[in-house]
């Protein structure tokens, strides 16, 4: 899997936003204390589903939409089928 | 007691889904799914906070607004925060009885020596202060 930013070519870090369900109290003086938070969504799903969604990987570097490769030999393997069928020819 | 659950009478611990940002960093193939750092905050906690503070605020100040009706079971829930204790979205704000209405001419008359005396002081304060000019 590779991920990397077709702005500025950025392929280290990168922000997803996440559903997460929070418990707190409220404390006798009126402030919020956070007890708990416990991750919604699954972070695979996500970002599988780059692309797909409005709720984007987004690039940490400049805010660009991030672009996500599943299998980044795919192309190479393709292009070996080409070749080895072209040579077959 | 700023909000109460209808059901188990809990008015402490509550549960909101929010919103938050986490950082996904790449190393040789592998993905490492942190906080997200800046070098003067932390992104991930600051998100979490903020988001769950406005939620609060707009349950407390929108308390109409943020309950919704059941048909089935022909009650009002909160489609934002519900119970921590037994999981109930029927949350609102504890009952506060209305004021009593009175026409502001009344309300006018009711403070009237009030205001008088307010504007006294004003007139008195006015007496006493420096004259710049001299």
């Amino acid at each position: 899997m590779k991920i990397s930013c077709q702005s500025c070519g950025n392929n280290k870090a990168f922000l997803i936003p996440l559903w997460v369900r929070c418990t707190f109290k409220f404390n006798e003086d009126g402030t919020l204390s956070i007890l708990h938070v416990r991750q919604l969504e699954s972070l695979e799903d996500k970002i599988a589903d780059q692309g797909k969604t409005s709720f984007a990987i987004t690039c940490k570097e400049c805010g660009a939409d991030a672009q996500v490769t599943l299998n980044e030999y795919e192309n190479l393997d393709q292009e070996k089928e080409q070749c080895a069928a072209l040579e077959g020819l | 007691m700023k909000l109460l659950c209808l059901v188990c009478g809990n008015y402490s611990y509550f549960e909101t889904d929010i919103t938050t940002i986490k950082e996904i960093t790449t190393n040789d193939g592998h993905i490492i799914i942190d906080n997200a750092l800046f070098p003067d905050f932390d992104y991930t906690e600051d998100t979490i906070r903020d988001n769950l503070k406005d939620i609060v605020d707009y349950v407390l100040k929108q308390d109409d607004s943020s309950l919704a009706f059941d048909r089935e079971t022909e009650t009002y829930y909160n489609r934002y925060i519900f119970c921590a204790r037994c999981g109930s979205p029927k949350v609102t704000k504890p009952f506060q009885p209305k004021p009593r209405h009175i026409s502001l001419e009344q309300e006018l008359q009711e403070n009237r020596e009030e205001y008088n005396s307010l504007r006294k002081e004003c007139q008195n304060n006015e007496n006493f202060l420096p004259i710049l000019w001299k």
